[in-house]
């Protein structure tokens, strides 16, 4: 991959959390780097935004660390956009 | 880059999370901006949840999804295997060029050539040695009209039977369930279902990494109401027990006494529902092969004699109290049930679907919202695209059989051939198809969008039948977009556009058909399996094996197949005459039956008020009153509760071979990992096959985390690293199917039983030994 082309992904998506848990469990998905979260109108759920590199990050930031957290009963991504595909810039 | 760039592509996905929760307190966070991208609706690629997806396309490429906050089920969820269709689309493996084995070796060449060859091939072998001598293994990936194309190509045009596709690998055992138990196909509830259920009885089925998007609603509605509980069945502790009240865990393969044993409960204690059974239930029990009708009380006895708790325990190791407590709650409701490969993946497949459907019809959980037994699936088109168009060896589309005079008659003239053109004994089915190929019976084979040369069961049998060379070795003709472990095998391979590179339809698990339109250009050098299977048919039709214009006048573009397929639905009880392609265009899919193009679609079938065919055709009742159910397709329009012996599986463990195999897939993958082994990441999730192994075990073994060891059954022998958890019971290993390469081909381990009624093999469970590598 040429390293001169910077790559973007932005994944959003939102987590299921342990009724009443809700504070905690932001302080904690915060700390994971590209992590940021928002409220939702639901209590139960919070919101998330990962930005890394490219997609592969997203996913494994998602998979991993989110999941991992204590208090965490489920994390759904609903949007993925690509600023460069790496594929794309791996042929430039 | 520039931070307006970056902001925005924040903003979207902050939109895209606020919109698909329905949360306004984020809204203010989130500015408008003019999108760059050009959005298309669509349907998602992989499994049968069928989600809506929203396609980002620039410069006609695909560069962004979201989950479609306009669709009525899915709602704007998505998972994280879809987020990586737009960079599977685009993988650089994507076949382009057709390929031909010549000493040996494929080399390129032009569709011309490859096509010539492979006409002449399937017309010399229909020639030589009549129609059954050539062979369709088709897929719950191709698009509805392909599917239907290739039927009517094998069935009506060549005249042979031998139609098959791989729902028989995974759903075959619920089609069996549901016509012997309800007379047709599919199930009767909805998605919808789950926004009024009180219990989830989730069996067989690791749904948290299987159908992440109706998990997700599941732990929506226990989170919104606590009274909601969750009885999980399942030999194999998975994500989805982290939230079960109840989890039954039986020893792997006997787990129809435990169902009996639920059943027997709930009639010893009085939760059944007397007026629903007298009126709707029959009851039958199999005696002299011949199914023979017995009494309710009869079926009492039978129970109490067999399959009290106290037995049932004793036959599958879940204690009595666990059974009682389920059955308890099962009985309260409205329960849903959900099941997938644990029980249909099974020589006891269709029995214990049955036994699943059993426990509906005696306590009433059916036909009321909340209340259905529904068997997920785990491709996005093998209920539409398979089991609906009657793609497989023994059945006609729309709910028809071939053994049928009526049915063949009706198909006949659909598809415009002559009176006796259908053949009335059924075809081969797959693995019959594939041992007549061992045997060169089969002599041209025809294999679309699916990799059997890794998904089937004692897959090296069969990997010898398709590309071992020797004297008179049948042709094996495979269309895929990418290369596969049955592309090597092929004779002709044949690179294909895939999903939004093509438009055509998908039918889910709740029987919704949606249109995924094609939003990109197919790369330079692929073409559609429906292009390709047009080409086909007109070559078929000049070299005189078909006849002329049986294909070839009929039609230009999948919009023609599907308004045949309409056609051919009227009078059945799929009816979708009123599911056009212009209103697929405009909507987010429709559920069938909808005869008209002024009906919404059904979310319940079976049931006065909401399925159509109650009110108008050949089915309708108009003494019903509304909410009556009435299961209008079934003999004496009774479903029947069966009387089946729990019997387990084909090769239980033994003293040779000590431990239960079973296989399944990991959230990150799917299926024989084709496209998702393309994206880094997913690959990244887990870089290589694992075996799960239980503490006892691998302390009893001597074997440790990581290390790897080699799994032995009577066919073959994996090796692949070992992951110690609690997850198996002891005596158990779990082993993902994803992986293709030598030493990691599960497959090569894995039993080919298969169930006698439905034919679907036994991957859930065969006997191993393990040893450290
Ligand atoms: S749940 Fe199934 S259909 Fe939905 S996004 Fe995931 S893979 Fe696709």
């Amino acid at each position: 991959m040429r390293q001169d082309i910077e790559t973007l992904a932005v994944v959003g998506a939102f987590a299921r959390i342990e009724p009443g848990a809700s504070v905690k469990v932001r302080q904690r998905l915060n700390q994971i780097p590209g992590v940021e979260t928002f409220d939702l109108d639901d209590q139960d759920r919070v919101g998330i935004l990962i930005e890394t590199k490219d997609a592969a990050g997203a996913e494994e930031i998602l998979e991993g660390p989110i999941k991992a957290t204590p208090g965490v009963w489920g994390a759904w991504p609903v949007s993925v956009e690509l600023e460069e595909d790496p594929d794309r810039i791996a042929e430039a | 880059m520039e931070n307006t760039r970056r902001d925005f592509m924040k903003a979207a996905a902050m939109a895209a999370v606020v919109t698909a929760t329905s949360s306004q307190k984020a809204m203010g966070k989130v500015f408008e901006a003019p999108s760059p991208l050009k959005w298309h609706k669509s349907v998602c690629r992989f499994c049968g949840t069928g989600c809506g997806v929203m396609l980002g396309v620039r410069d006609d490429r695909l560069v962004a999804l979201r989950g479609d906050v306009e669709h009525p089920t899915t709602k704007g969820l998505v998972c994280a295997k879809s987020l990586f269709l737009p960079k599977i689309v685009h993988a650089k493996d994507r076949l382009k060029t057709p390929m031909i084995r010549k000493n040996g070796t494929l080399v390129p060449a032009t569709w011309d050539e490859a096509m010539t060859l492979v006409a002449e091939k399937f017309a010399s072998a229909i020639k030589k040695h009549g129609p059954d001598s050539v062979a369709y293994y088709g897929s719950g990936q191709a698009m509805s009209e392909e599917s239907y194309l290739a039927n009517r190509l094998f069935k009506g045009g060549i005249g042979t039977n031998n139609v098959e596709g791989n729902p028989r690998l995974c759903m075959a055992s619920a089609v069996g369930g549901y016509v012997s138990t309800f007379g047709k196909d599919e199930p009767m509830g909805s998605y919808d279902d789950i926004e009024h259920a009180k219990v989830f009885f989730l069996v067989g089925s690791n749904t948290a990494e299987c159908h992440p998007v109706i998990y997700d609603q599941i732990l929506a509605r226990k989170q919104q109401n606590r009274d909601v509980l969750i009885i999980t069945l399942d030999p194999r502790k998975s994500p989805i027990d982290t939230i079960a009240d109840v989890h039954l865990d039986p020893v792997p393969g006997y787990d129809l006494a435990v169902l009996h044993a639920m059943a027997y409960c709930m009639i010893r204690d009085k939760k059944h529902d007397k007026a629903f059974i007298e009126k709707n239930v029959q009851f039958k029990i199999v005696k002299d092969k011949k199914p023979t009708n017995v009494t309710f009380d009869e079926y009492f006895e039978w129970l109490s004699k067999n399959y009290t708790p106290r037995q049932a325990e004793l036959q599958t190791g879940v204690s009595q109290a666990k059974i009682e407590e389920a059955a308890k709650i099962f009985a309260v409701g409205p329960t849903t049930s959900f099941w997938t490969m644990g029980l249909n993946q099974r020589t006891r497949g269709v029995w214990v679907n049955n036994l699943m459907h059993n426990l509906h019809l005696i306590s009433g959980q059916i036909g009321k919202p909340g209340a259905t037994p529904f068997s997920l699936t785990g491709q996005p088109n093998a209920c539409g695209g398979v089991r609906d168009t009657g793609s497989l060896c023994h059945i006609l589309p729309y709910g028809r059989a071939i053994k049928k005079a009526k049915h063949r008659e009706e198909m006949e003239k659909i598809w415009g051939c002559k009176p006796g053109t259908i053949k009335p004994k059924p075809g081969l089915h797959t693995i019959a198809m594939f041992q007549a190929l061992a045997r060169d019976e089969v002599q041209a084979m025809l294999i679309l969008t699916t990799n059997p040369g890794h998904s089937l069961p004692n897959v090296s049998v069969y990997r010898d039948a398709m590309g071992k060379p020797r004297p008179n070795k049948p042709f094996i003709c495979v269309i895929d977009g990418y290369p596969t472990r049955t592309t090597e095998l092929a004779d002709v391979v044949l690179p294909a556009a895939i999903w939004s590179e093509k438009t055509g339809v998908f039918g889910m698990s709740e029987r919704r058909y949606q249109l995924h339109p094609q939003v990109i250009p197919a790369p330079a050098g692929t073409v559609s399996d429906f292009d390709f299977l047009l080409d086909f048919a007109g070559r078929l039709e000049a070299h005189g094996v078909v006849p002329k214009g049986y294909v070839s006048s009929k039609f230009k573009t999948t919009d023609d197949v599907w308004e045949e397929m309409m056609l051919a639905s009227k009078d059945t009880a799929y009816d979708f005459r009123g599911i056009t392609r212009e209103r697929l265009r405009k909507e987010r899919g429709v559920r069938w039956p909808a005869p008209t193009v002024g009906h919404p679609g059904t979310a319940r079938r079976f049931v006065k008020g909401e399925d159509p065919c109650l009110d108008a055709g050949p089915y309708a009742d108009l003494t019903l009153k509304p909410g009556e159910t009435k299961f209008y397709a079934a003999p004496n329009h009774r479903a029947t509760v069966w009387l089946r012996p729990a019997l387990g599986p084909a090769e239980p463990a033994d003293a040779d071979y000590p431990f239960v195999l079973t296989t399944g897939r990991v959230l990150e993958h799917w299926h024989t990992g084709t496209m998702t082994m393309k994206a880094r990441e997913l690959r990244r999730a887990y870089p290589t096959c694992f075996v799960e192994v239980h503490p006892d075990d691998a302390k009893k073994l001597g074997i440790r985390d990581g290390k790897k060891i080699k799994i032995t059954s009577r066919r073959g022998e994996a090796t692949v690293k070992v992951r110690i958890t609690q997850a198996p019971q002891p005596g158990m290993i779990f082993v993902p199917m994803h992986w293709e390469d030598v030493p990691s081909l599960i497959n090569l381990v894995t039993i080919d039983a298969f169930d006698p009624g439905s034919k679907q093999p036994e991957f859930k469970m065969c006997a191993v030994k393990l040893e450290k590598a």
